[in-house]
């Protein structure tokens, strides 16, 4: 293994590929930062450009925009309270109450921090483990992604920081959501009222944007307090504040990791599945649980980490058998395809240099967001400080702008408005927004696979158990569920 | 002075523009291509690298997008609704030949577009796990002519997609009900391949591109590709035909449309131009990496196809019950 990192070293260092790097990563914060925008859009829009590049800088290309971009989608999530990328739904609200409280530096180097470690572990976790981790993960049907999803679901109990009635509601809430559009097991339309823009759904980011900055923004508008200050803090007491929460933070940050890159080996459930499911973990084990959703920082750690190391993850599958672990790595096949690289077990015999210059490329990515992390991190305060009645105008602006852009239809633009005038109302009456979206995400998969599955079998419910996996995570599942509930009734009689 | 200078200029630059609109050659600005599936999927591959070929042939650029959602309704819809001026076009896919009027999914059909020509096809092919005991696709055939409808099932796309119909043409032609074989949807070609993988189902039919890594590693075996003759990529694989005797041939297709009236002189421009892009060795070459056939006809041939295509396609959903009516 050494003789290929050593023989793809100087693949990599290559001014071009270097150079390409820098500027993907630049475009990545770009693309990240700005809410509608995603990791799997900006790199969709550098495949007109991969043509005129060689094989590995047009890779790089992709690996570098998809890193940044996922950790950049933290930052108007912790600022604005918008994640930028679905994938920094599940901690956006810590992050930002943590800004708030005034430690908007702390937020963001610790986004940044969990980025870099989950990036790297998930890397490390491809190059040694990824073909038995592929062969794993295509033993997965439908009756295997059905009970992950469904232990998805029961995510939200732990997500949502307010009562649980209140968090079922709006978990139930994001479900009916996922019901309209086109039942893809039957190929029929579902509450659509003969509305062809409905027939798509509703979309899940429009939703996102509306539902997190929208009640800002009327806040903005309705309540006059003043900007809170920020003091200026240079980088030596950024430096090592950041390394005194990395260390008590070091064991959230390593689970995330390592959590992200198992769900992002599977095919189908990406970063956004990892990061919600990291964040639920990360309170069921923690000794404060009650911080979560309150500006905790141990949320934002693993749950950033676990992001990151699903985009690594994604390419165990991808580079193993040519079956995408998500929709970017979708496009990273395509590309290879295109460079005339063939995705398969072949690719490690016939071109393990290129694959170990991948590889590099990767840790690199990683590692290049420890200075722009830092830099970033620094410059937020000056944002934060904006009287809210002069940014509450530029944030809707850009909600719309990116409402708009996830699918050019000015459709999205009026659900994300909609979103957000319920977002506000159900704010107001304390319930929970993150659940709607986990709901959204979840409730299609859920579904789709419970048919499926059905299908196969002709109805007969035992299937669910009839495979070893699925069986394992049935009872997971279940235990999830029916253990809180017996101790509830147990602790109601005694 | 000067302002005044200028303001007497571009009034008289206003003036000549409005009374010569039509005058200005086809194209002068950017245009917009819709993609009615997601980015990064085969559709959006495709069409991106023909835009970049008809971007240089047309002189002006393309902006390729997506219009997702609705199992392509959506995008397709939004082409056909498009002002037919020639700067919003689309990237075709055969479910607008009948698949959503027959199906009731929504009011649209060949007669909503303007059909310029087909930019590649795509084969389908026959794929089994590699436990699978069949070692040809005649073996396949008759196991699943002696068992009960319904006890194979196989998967590639959404319920009456086009691998569905592949799957359905091919039973008819083997003399069995089209349902012989169950159908299990999908959202797309690889999550379908996972699934054989995975032992969820028993065959794929669908994309011979899509099936290829998973066969070099050896996880499935492809036992045919539905195709008249076999595909320059995969010279190995014999046909449907070579195979088991059958004659069915079955392929997906991808065209560049306009909506409805798009003016005669701006659809044969994009005729012309097209023809060009799609001879340029940049375009086929990397069409033809990616497993597609490279295709270009004149219009009236491509309506003639999309004619007779609905015509089958019109069958088969209803041998499924898909039919609405």
């Amino acid at each position: 293994m050494s003789a290929h990192f050593a023989a793809a070293l100087p693949l990599v260092l290559d001014p071009a590929v270097l150079g390409v790097v820098a500027l993907a990563a630049l475009l990545g914060i770009l693309v990240g930062a700005m809410p509608g925008l995603t990791a799997v859009m900006g790199v969709a829009l550098l495949v007109p450009f991969t043509f005129h590049l060689d094989p590995l800088p047009a890779v790089a290309a992709v690996v570098t925009l998809a890193a940044t971009a996922i950790f950049a989608g933290d930052i108007p999530g912790i600022l604005l309270r918008i994640p930028g990328t679905p994938a920094s739904a599940a901690y956006a609200e810590d992050g930002h109450q943590m800004a708030m409280r005034g430690e908007p530096h702390v937020a963001l180097s610790l986004s940044m921090a969990g980025a870099c470690a989950g990036g790297i572990i998930g890397v490390t976790v491809l190059v040694m483990a990824a073909p038995a981790l592929a062969r794993a993960a295509l033993q997965f049907s439908s009756f295997e992604y059905f009970w992950l999803a469904l232990l998805g679901l029961c995510c939200a109990a732990l997500v949502s920081s307010s009562s649980a009635r209140k968090g079922a509601t709006a978990l139930c809430l994001g479900l009916l959501l996922s019901t309209v559009g086109l039942d893809e097991t039957a190929g029929s339309a579902r509450f659509t009222f003969g509305s062809t823009n409905l027939i798509g759904g509703v979309n899940f980011i429009a939703v996102l944007i509306g539902l997190f900055a929208l009640p800002a923004i009327i806040r903005g508008f309705t309540q006059h307090t003043p900007a809170p200050r920020f003091p200026d803090i240079p980088f030596r007491a950024l430096a090592l504040q950041l390394r005194k929460n990395t260390t008590k933070l070091k064991i959230n940050m390593a689970r995330g990791g390592l959590l992200g890159a198992a769900v992002g080996a599977l095919p189908g459930a990406g970063a956004d599945i990892a990061a919600w499911i990291a964040y639920a973990v990360s309170r069921k084990l923690s000794k404060t649980p009650e911080k979560f959703g309150a500006g905790g920082a141990e949320g934002i750690a693993e749950a950033g980490a676990a992001n990151n190391g699903a985009l690594s993850g994604a390419y165990v599958p991808a580079l193993v058998f040519g079956v995408p672990g998500d929709s970017i790595t979708a496009v990273v096949i395509g590309v290879l395809y295109l460079k005339g690289l063939q995705p398969g077990p072949t690719i490690f015999l016939n071109q393990a240099d290129m694959v170990y210059a991948i590889f590099i490329i990767f840790f690199l990515a990683n590692l290049a967001l420890l200075p722009l992390g830092l830099i970033i991190a620094r410059l937020a305060r000056r944002l934060l400080m904006i009287p809210r009645a002069f940014l509450a105008p530029v944030v809707l602006a850009f909600a719309s702008v990116g409402a708009y852009a996830i699918n050019n239809s000015a459709f999205d633009i009026g659900v994300m408005l909609v979103a957000g005038m319920v977002g506000y109302v159900l704010e107001e009456n304390r319930f929970p927004l993150a659940p709607i979206i986990l709901g959204m995400v979840l409730g299609g998969m859920v579904e789709f696979n419970f048919v499926t599955s059905m299908i196969k079998v002709d109805g007969d419910l035992t299937a669910f158990f009839s495979r070893p996996i699925a069986a394992a995570l049935g009872v997971a599942t279940i235990a999830a569920i029916s253990i809180p509930a017996i101790r509830l009734v147990l602790s109601r009689r005694g | 002075m000067t302002y005044m200078k200028t303001t007497a200029m571009a009034a008289l630059a206003a003036l000549a523009l409005a009374q010569a609109p039509a005058m200005a050659a086809y194209p002068e600005r950017p245009i917009t291509l819709i993609v009615p599936w997601g980015a990064g999927g085969g559709t959006d591959t495709l069409t991106r690298i023909f835009a970049k070929g008809l971007e240089a042939e047309l002189g002006v650029r393309i902006n390729v997008v997506n219009r997702t959602g609705g199992s392509g309704v959506t995008g397709h819809s939004a082409i056909a609704n498009a002002k037919p001026d020639g700067y919003t076009i689309g990237a075709g896919t055969s479910e607008l030949a009948a698949t959503f009027k027959v199906t009731g999914l929504a009011d649209l059909a060949a007669e909503d577009f303007t059909l310029i020509s087909r930019m590649a096809t795509l084969p389908a092919s026959f794929v089994v796990g590699k436990n699978s005991p069949y070692a040809n696709l005649r073996e396949a055939l008759d196991d699943i002519r002696v068992n009960p409808a319904g006890t194979y099932s196989s998967s590639g796309s959404g319920q009456g997609g086009p691998w569905h119909i592949a799957v359905s043409g091919l039973m008819l032609a083997e003399g069995l009900p089209s349902n012989q074989i169950k159908w299990i949807p999908s959202k797309g070609g690889a999550p379908a391949l996972q699934d054989l993988a995975a032992g969820g189902v028993t065959f794929f039919t669908g994309a011979l591109s899509e099936a290829r890594a998973l066969s070099d590693a050896g996880e499935v075996r492809i036992l045919a590709i539905m195709s008249a003759a076999r595909s320059p990529v995969f010279p190995d694989t014999p046909t449907v035909k070579e195979a088991a005797g059958t004659d069915w041939a079955y392929e997906n297709w991808f065209s560049l449309v306009g909506p409805k009236g798009l003016p005669p002189e701006v659809a044969a421009k994009l005729s012309e131009a097209g023809a060009r892009a799609a001879a340029r060795p940049d375009v086929r070459d990397r069409l033809l990496e990616r497993g597609y056939t490279p295709t270009w006809e004149n219009p009236q041939a491509f309506a003639l196809f999309v004619g007779e295509f609905s015509v089958t396609i019109s069958r088969l959903l209803k041998e499924l019950g898909m039919a609405k009516q």
